[in-house]
C-alpha cells in the first residue's frame, strides 16, 4: 500500500504543514475575529431585544394595574355616592312620608272633631225636636201639655235605650 | 483493471529536493492546497459583507463556526476556546479533504496515515503539554483517579497509561482506516461494473452509488469524530477526569 511507502512521508509532511498553517493563519487573521464579532453583535442585539421587550412588557403590565386600580377606585366611588344618593333618597322620603301622614291624622283629628261635633248638635236638635214634639202632641192629644222638664226626662231615657 | 490501491499513490507534480530531503510537491500536496482553497473561499466570500441577518454564504460560514463553537464550548466548556482557532482549523481540514476526496480523481489526503499520524501526534503532544502546564506533576493523576483503591493501582495505572498512549494511534488509524476502506471499496466495486457489461453490471453500480451515498456521510462524521475526540481530550488535560 502506498501508505506505508515511507518515501513520501517528508513531503507530506511538509506540505500538511505549509497548508495546515496557512488555513490557521487565513483563518485566526481574516475569519474568526470578524465572524465571531458578528455573531456576538447578533447575541447582543437579540438579548438587547429581548431586555427591552421585557421592559416594555413590565410597563405594560403597570399600566394594566393602574387602569385596573383606577378603575376600582371609581366603581367604589360610584358605589359609595349611589348608597349616600339612596340613604339621602330615603331620609327625604321618610320625612315627606311623616309629614304627609301627620298631616292626615291632623284632618282626621280635626274631621272626626268636627263630625262628633255635627253629630251631637244633631243629637241636640233631635232631642228638642223629639222635645218640642212631645210637648205639642200631649197638648193636643190630651189637651194638657206636658211639662218641658218631663218631656225632657223621657225623650233622653228613650235615647239612652236607643243607642 | 487498476489495483484499487493505485489511487493512493503519491506522484510529484513538482520535483523539489532540498539536499537529500524530498518536499516535492505532489498530487497529495495539490488536493490539500485544494483544500485550503475551497474552505478559505467560503469563509472569504461568505464573510465579505458581515450583515447583521446574514446571506446565504454567510450563513454557511457561521454554520461552520458556531458547529465547532459548539463544539468546544460543549466539551471543554468556555476555558476551551482558546484552542478554538486550531479546533477549527483542524474540522475544516480533515472535513474538506474528506470531502473533496469524493470528487472523481481528486486525491484524499486523509486517507494517508502520515497525515492523519500527523495531525493526532501533534494534538497527543499538545495536550500532554496543556495538561502538564495546568496542572503540573498532578497531571499524573489522569493514570489512577481519585477514590479508586489503592490495591488496584498495579493494575490501574499500567491500563490507564497504555489507554493514554494510544490514543494518537486509535485517533489517525480511525479516520485513515475509514478513508482508505471506503475509497477502496468504490473502486473494486466500480470495477465489478466494467467487469460485468452492460447488463449485470447495473447491480454493483447501484451498490456504488449507494455506498457513494455512505461515504460522503462518513466523510463528514469522521471529521467530526475526529473533531470532537481532540475536544475531549482537550478537556481531559484542562479539568482532568
Amino acid at each position: 500500500m502506498p501508505q506505508f511507502d515511507p518515501t513520501s512521508f517528508t513531503s507530506q509532511l511538509f506540505w500538511l504543514i505549509v497548508f495546515f498553517v496557512l488555513l490557521y493563519r487565513y483563518l485566526t487573521r481574516m475569519v474568526i475575529p470578524r465572524l465571531g464579532e458578528v455573531i456576538e453583535d447578533r447575541e447582543r442585539t437579540v438579548r438587547e431585544d429581548i431586555r427591552r421587550a421585557d421592559e416594555f412588557k413590565a410597563r405594560t403590565n403597570a399600566a394594566i394595574e393602574a387602569y385596573e386600580k383606577a378603575l376600582a377606585e371609581a366603581r367604589g366611588q360610584a358605589q359609595a355616592i349611589l348608597k349616600e344618593t339612596q340613604e339621602t333618597v330615603a331620609q327625604a322620603t321618610e320625612a315627606r312620608r311623616r309629614e304627609v301622614s301627620e298631616a292626615l291624622s291632623r284632618r282626621i283629628e280635626e274631621g272626626e272633631a268636627r263630625i262628633a261635633a255635627a253629630r251631637s248638635q244633631a243629637l241636640e236638635g233631635a232631642r228638642e225636636a223629639a222635645c218640642d214634639v212631645v210637648v205639642a202632641l200631649s197638648d193636643k192629644l190630651m189637651g194638657d201639655a206636658v211639662g218641658s222638664t218631663k218631656a225632657q226626662a223621657s225623650v233622653d231615657a228613650v235615647m239612652r235605650e236607643a243607642r | 483493471m487498476a489495483s484499487p490501491v493505485q489511487q493512493f499513490e503519491i506522484e510529484p507534480i513538482v520535483p523539489i529536493n532540498v539536499g537529500i530531503v524530498d518536499l516535492s510537491f505532489t498530487n497529495s500536496a495539490l488536493a490539500m492546497a485544494f483544500a485550503v482553497a475551497v474552505s478559505s473561499a467560503i469563509f472569504y466570500v461568505g464573510t465579505r459583507r458581515l450583515a447583521l441577518v446574514p446571506g446565504r454564504l454567510q450563513s454557511v460560514a457561521e454554520l461552520f463556526y458556531e458547529f465547532v463553537a459548539n463544539m468546544v464550548k460543549d466539551n471543554v466548556g468556555r476555558e476551551g476556546m482558546q484552542y478554538f482557532p486550531f479546533i477549527f482549523t483542524l474540522f475544516l481540514f480533515v472535513f474538506f479533504g474528506n470531502m473533496l476526496g469524493m470528487v472523481p480523481g481528486n486525491f484524499t489526503y486523509t486517507s494517508h496515515i502520515l497525515v492523519t499520524g500527523a495531525l493526532a501526534l501533534f494534538i497527543f503532544g499538545a495536550v500532554t503539554v496543556i495538561g502538564f502546564s495546568r496542572h503540573g506533576l498532578g497531571y499524573l493523576r489522569m493514570f489512577f483517579p481519585k477514590g479508586a483503591p489503592i490495591l488496584t493501582a498495579p493494575i490501574l495505572i499500567p491500563i490507564e497509561v497504555i489507554s493514554y498512549l494510544s490514543r494518537p494511534f486509535s485517533l489517525s488509524v480511525r479516520l485513515f482506516a475509514n478513508m482508505t476502506v471506503g475509497h477502496i471499496m468504490l473502486k473494486v466495486l466500480a470495477g465489478f461494473v466494467v467487469a460485468l457489461g452492460l447488463v449485470a453490471g447495473v447491480v454493483p453500480l447501484a451498490a456504488v452509488i449507494g455506498i457513494t451515498v455512505l461515504e460522503f456521510f462518513i466523510a463528514a462524521l469522521q471529521a467530526y469524530v475526529f473533531t470532537i475526540l481532540t475536544c475531549i481530550y482537550l478537556n481531559d488535560a484542562i479539568h482532568m477526569h
